[in-house]
């Protein structure tokens, strides 16, 4: 058996392998989505597949590796496997998230077998398809989602695939930003697999896997005793998505979740059928939005291992919303994905005191944009996404302006935007009065203008733009404001969005609304000077104070 | 020359004089004064002129690290800022990247914000991407803004607007505004702060310098006035985060925030000078102490520099500063199990207080400094020679405690604690090499900080860096630094140019301009002509990235050969490059630097302090106690050898020299240790 301070020393180890492999990564990518809103992750592996040491950056992708690399095992045998090569996949039917996120995994040889693999996952801007940016809320299947690459060879004994990379060029939108994306990704790997020799160099081959092997026990152990100490309780809840994409009906995510002894079970009985839209949630990206959940609710600073997923039992039916049968459309999981944390933390919550939270906001208010650069005219898509107000808490209000839960991505820079696309952002301020009224105040949404400056493609949409599925309050406390898009047509129409994709010209404008959180705990119990401070901030109005809290601001004298 | 150089941390403040001509170096360890860092910096050089018989006139020059902007900022006790935001900025700051700093926390608390959003104003006025101007400024409504702010208890004004690095028109015009409207009160624009593209970063950048200004400015006053009071009649020096020193007058105003990192930037400095001394190009420079560890790396014999920072609460600040990796680890560092059964080290620390177990301060959770002691290479007899007790049965029973909770012998769990905590070092060192693509085996680590000696070896063997550096001081070693830092001027002018349609000529003409101005400042500064230097650089990218690549270049240099360059230097640091791709040019950068004078610091003459002798201690190459003897640094001359296992005691330092390493005095009084060849 491998003593403790060995599996420390090791496991400290392998963590800063990955940390430096995203650091290259990050450093070295082109497109904003990676350097700027950091939605990438990268992960290390035993040779079974199982993840010993993984850097999310972005929880949306907490785990979402673990579930893809049984696929390309099963796909590729051992003996078809040799050191130098490096594998793509992106394919939802094979284990991954949506077509825009790429994995890419290199076999680390030692003694001339593979005995770890390094990875990582990135989100592109654009990897073709039918619209702008990829994703498609009325996308009928996964034929209209892109490049699919099953779990092949990218680099094969040292030598890159021209054929495959010029393939991947010739049908993206963005192909400067795109190939260099994954060259950076490709990059990063190598560099992985070369810090895996120095360390198989230094521990030789039996320590190394006998302290991945612990790493894995270490973490499951861990988890099982959190569950333990937490006394045996169920909750369920359900939670609605605005529409599926195409229609105007809402969509059910039924979920119930239990801790019984050491496990915990999360099912998802009761959910609705798959969508025909694009909105539907693969079955990886449902399960990182469980262990999201799991590791928020109940151990935030465990280290993430595969381990820590063995005492969880997650049933997902199938041809479901939230595990669609193949060829259903997954490109806007996210928001899907979203709703389902937000729906399980609210079935926790019920059970589980401690986890004393409103509703944030899930709407995920975003566009994409195909587009010419405004200095080279070269194409470009450009994509920004706008998170909202976080839902108050029994400590503190919620927070303004963040990208709750899975997400995490940061804000286009407005400088940024304008220097890159023919975009120009107008302002990018907080919604007073969009907070749920409570004890603790939900969070503010965030109001963002987008003035175009050249034709662009665009593909629009927003959740929660209902008031019935705004974000809910808890123990008292109220919803929050829905999320509200215009378009602003230069001729003066006003077009309101949720979904859409349309063309718009020089002059057009886009006003984004996002939500705010709800509110906890009972509005009267709100201390009068915060109310007075947010009035005083201009966080909420003079109407809103007295309407929510029966608050009469005193005359300017 | 006789020049002190004074560094306040958060224990002591550390002195050091120098006298060129007599050869003469002496130090002095003072108690800090928080509540006035000025007394206890008076009350340090105050007796080292005495203790060297001079007066205060005899001194050319005072140069001061201080950790005052980096405590207020720790501990947001910043002077109450207001914002003055043109078209569309007004909540920037408060908005910032819309990420949360714990995202897997659920009961966040509030984000911090340096101006509420009473204090944040926002007017008409807007520049557009090509500088061109979309909205006019309303002067009218600014002078309302202004008014409000002042009456909402700003004592410091940012104007902050978009586009403003490439057209400072509408900030520089608030600006003359604010002091029309609101004589006396502190303003500055976040085009004067940085030049650097993203609106969030660089407003910040002006919202903390608001923040600071007030608070710093009056220090540094009262401490120029102090020492002319006491009959100083030397300038003042102070290091900034860039690891450059800055006159006095240029650590006010506009340069306040560079501060910030005013503390460690002098250890990585000490670095570069040791370094330039013993003809070591490439450095690690370790600073260990109670809480956390300081890594930073010289390579060809410069400091690392970059342009934006993260404070510790997760805010972005765009200044030039230093590259270095601070992490929480060091003495003071708790052992725990967790759940699962792990051994973890930290991040939690017991601080000063209540400290290690072994300090018997009430401190009860096994550190790394109880886990040394265990192992004997900390002496039971206590450190500071004699001034703290340690008290080795508690530590044993304490971190006995953690071992029996693991199954392992009480040295195997000591051994443990202490490789676990170097593991989280070689880790962040390793991390902050790779970044730049650096060969370690190339390398010198340099220790310092009383701990730094304690696993300098260790950590050279698991980095595979062969040679460890122990200075004559190493807890003066930031002090000592000063001394030597060079003054400096970080200039920069962003562009947009594609390298294909390049205009040479336009870039020469940028750098020619930032370099009259480095040169004018430096010539201000009271720099000689003869020691005035400019460095130049370009700021390159593939079309499409936002990270630059700064590419040093030579006045007149071919462009092919700096665009090889890029390529190269794209390949070496992140393990790609595409010599067929497209490429940009994104700012021209000049760095004007006062020559140092060549002259060596004198190595100091020290009386040994303590007896040495023998004690057991535990080596991880022994896997057992090993009797073995206990030097008094000072004791060992130079051009001595000594062969371990052997522990090298001084008064603020303890080295561990295991097992299969030698190590040998040089003239300056520096211990060099590499692996003994058999």
């Amino acid at each position: 058996m491998i003593d403790p301070v060995t599996v420390a020393v090791i496991g400290s180890a392998l963590k800063a392998l990955i940390g430096e492999s995203g650091d290259a990564l990050r450093r070295s990518s082109h497109s904003p989505i990676i350097r700027e809103m950091l939605d990438y992750s990268c992960a290390l592996f035993d040779a079974g597949g199982q993840a010993v040491a993984e850097d999310a950056n972005i929880p949306a992708l907490l785990g979402s590796m673990t579930y893809s690399m049984p696929h390309l095992l099963a796909e590729n045998p051992t003996e078809t496997i040799a050191p130098g090569d490096i594998f793509i996949g992106n394919d939802p039917y094979r284990g991954c998230t949506h077509t825009l996120d790429i994995h890419i995994f290199a076999p680390v040889f030692a003694e001339g077998r593979v005995i770890a693999w390094v990875g990582n996952l990135a989100h592109h801007n654009d990897i073709g398809g039918t619209n702008p940016g990829t994703e498609g809320f009325a996308n009928r299947s996964i034929y209209e989602e892109g490049l699919r690459f099953p779990w092949v060879k990218l680099v094969e004994a040292g030598r890159e695939s021209v054929a495959l990379l010029r393939y991947f060029e010739n049908n993206t939108r963005d192909p400067i930003a795109s190939l260099g994306d994954l060259r950076a990704q490709i990059a990063a790997a190598k560099l992985g697999v070369r810090r895996m020799a120095d360390v198989v160099g230094k521990y030789g081959v039996k320590t190394l896997e006998a302290a991945m092997a612990e790493r894995l026990d270490q973490g499951e152990r861990r988890i099982r005793k959190v569950l333990a100490d937490t006394p045996d309780g169920r909750g369920a809840a359900e939670g609605f998505l605005d529409n599926d994409g195409t229609g105007d009906e809402p969509v059910k995510i039924a979920v119930s979740v239990e801790v019984a002894g050491d496990e915990l079970i999360v099912d998802f009985t009761g959910t609705d059928p798959q969508m025909s839209g694009g909105m539907n949630c693969s079955r990886t990206a449902s399960l990182s939005a469980v262990i999201f959940a799991v590791k928020a609710a109940f151990d935030p600073e465990a280290d993430q291992t595969a381990g820590g997923l063995r005492p969880l039992r997650i049933v997902l039916p199938e041809r479901t919303a939230v595990n669609p049968a193949f060829p259903a459309a997954v490109s806007l999981r996210h928001l899907a994905a979203q709703r389902i944390t937000d729906t399980i933390v609210r079935a926790i919550s019920q059970f589980k005191p401690d986890l004393a939270v409103a509703g944030s906001f899930v709407g995920f208010s975003s566009l994409a944009a195909e587009c010419r650069h405004p200095r080279t005219g070269l194409p470009v898509v450009m994509a920004d996404d706008l998170g909202g107000g976080m839902g108050g808490n029994a400590f503190y209000d919620g927070l303004n302006a963040v990208d709750p839960y899975l997400g995490n991505v940061g804000l286009l820079p407005m400088e940024v935007c304008e220097r890159q696309y023919p975009i120009r952002i107008a302002t990018t301020e907080l919604v007073p009065d969009s907070g749920g009224a409570g004890e603790r105040q939900g969070g503010l949404g965030i109001r963002r203008i987008y003035e175009f400056l050249d034709r662009c493609d665009v593909v629009f949409y927003t959740e929660q733009t209902r008031a019935d599925f705004a974000p809910w309050g808890a123990n008292g406390g109220r919803t929050g404001e829905p999320a509200r898009l215009v378009l602003e047509k230069a001729d003066g129409t006003r077009i309101p969005i949720t979904k859409n994709r349309m063309l718009v010209d020089a002059g057009d404008r886009l006003v984004t609304v996002t939500g705010g959180g709800g509110g906890w705990g009972d509005p009267a119990s709100r201390p009068i000077e915060r109310i007075a401070r947010d009035l005083h901030e201009g966080k909420i109005s003079p109407s809103k104070a007295r309407a929510a809290y029966g608050y009469h601001a005193p005359d300017r004298t | 020359m006789r020049r002190i150089g004074v560094d306040t941390g958060g224990t002591f403040t550390d002195c050091v004089l120098v006298d060129d001509e007599a050869g003469v170096l002496l130090v002095e360890k003072v108690p800090s004064q928080p509540a006035s860092p000025d007394a206890a910096i008076l009350d340090g050089i105050s007796r080292l002129i005495a203790r060297a018989g001079l007066a205060p006139e005899d001194i050319d020059a005072v140069m001061h690290g201080t950790t005052i902007a980096t405590n207020v900022v720790i501990e947001e006790a910043y002077a109450p800022a207001g914002v003055l935001a043109t078209s569309g900025c007004r909540d920037v700051i408060e908005i910032g990247t819309q990420q949360r700093l714990r995202p897997y926390d659920l009961l966040h608390r509030p984000k911090p914000v340096l101006a509420p959003r009473n204090r944040r104003a926002e007017i008409a006025g807007r520049i557009a991407a090509d500088g061109s101007e979309v909205e006019p400024l309303d002067e009218a409504a600014a002078r309302a803004a202004i008014r409000l702010l002042v009456a909402e208890g700003s004592a410091a004004i940012a104007v902050t607007g978009l586009f403003s690095f490439m057209n400072p028109a509408h900030e520089r015009r608030l600006v003359e505004l604010v002091a029309e409207e609101a004589a006396g009160v502190y303003c500055i624009a976040s085009s004067d702060v940085s030049r650097e593209p993203r609106e969030y970063p660089r407003f910040m950048a002006a919202t903390v310098n608001a923040a600071l200004a007030p608070l710093l400015d009056p220090y540094v006053r009262r401490l120029q006035h102090r020492l002319s009071d006491a009959g100083f009649r030397a300038e003042l020096y102070i290091i900034q985060s860039s690891g450059g020193l800055a006159t006095a007058l240029r650590s006010m105003g506009e340069r306040a925030h560079n501060l910030v990192l005013s503390g460690p930037a002098a250890g990585v400095v000490a670095g570069v000078v040791t370094g330039a001394m013993l003809r070591v190009r490439n450095l690690v420079t370790l600073d260990v102490g109670g809480t956390s560890a300081d890594i930073g790396i010289v390579a060809e014999g410069e400091a690392r520099l970059r342009f934006d920072m993260s404070l510790p609460n997760g805010l972005p600040l765009h200044v030039a500063n230093l590259e270095i990796e601070t992490i929480g680890a060091g003495g003071g560092s708790i052992a725990w199990i967790d759940g699962g059964g792990a051994l973890q080290v930290g991040p939690q620390s017991a601080g000063a207080y209540p400290g290690p177990v072994c300090f018997g301060l009430g401190g009860d959770k096994p550190t790394v400094t109880d886990a040394q002691l265990v192992l004997r290479r900390l002496s039971p007899a206590g450190l500071l020679g004699g001034g703290l007790k340690l008290d080795r049965d508690a530590a044993c029973a304490a971190v006995g405690g953690l071992a029996a909770q693991v199954g392992l012998g009480l040295e195997q769990a000591a051994l443990g604690i202490v490789s676990v905590m170097e593991a989280n070092m070689a880790g962040a060192i390793l991390r902050s090499a790779a970044r730049h693509g650096d060969n370690l085996r190339e390398f010198t680590l340099v220790a310092a900080g009383g701990a730094g000696g304690l696993s300098a070896v260790a950590l050279a063997k698991a980095l595979q860096i062969p040679r460890v550096l122990i200075p004559p001081h190493p807890g003066l070693f930031s002090a000592a630094g000063l001394l030597s830092a060079e003054l400096r001027h970080d200039l920069s002018q962003p562009m947009l140019v594609d390298a294909a349609r390049l205009e040479v000529s336009e870039i020469e003409a940028s750098q020619a301009e930032l370099e009259r101005r480095a040169l004018r400042n430096l010539e201000i500064d009271g720099i000689p002509e003869d020691r005035r230097r400019c460095d130049h650089a370009l700021d390159v990218r593939y079309f499409g990235q936002e990270y630059a690549v700064t590419i040093p270049t030579s006045p007149g240099e071919a462009f092919h050969e700096i665009l090889a360059r890029f390529h190269e230097m794209h390949e070496k640091t992140y393990g790609h490059s595409a010599p067929d791709a497209q490429v940009e040019v994104t700012a021209a950068r000049v760095v004007g630097r006062s020559l140092a004078d060549g002259r060596d610091l004198p190595s100091a003459s020290h009386a040994p302090h303590g007896a040495g002798g023998r004690r057991e201690v535990w080596f991880e190459e022994s896997g057992c106690y090993l009797d073995t003897p206990v030097l008094e640094r000072f004791s060992l001359r130079p051009g001595q050898t000594v062969a371990g296992p052997a522990i090298i005691e001084q008064i603020d330092a303890t080295t561990v020299l295991p097992p299969g390493w030698s190590a040998v005095v040089d003239e300056r009084d520096c211990i060099m240790m590499e692996e003994a060849t058999s």
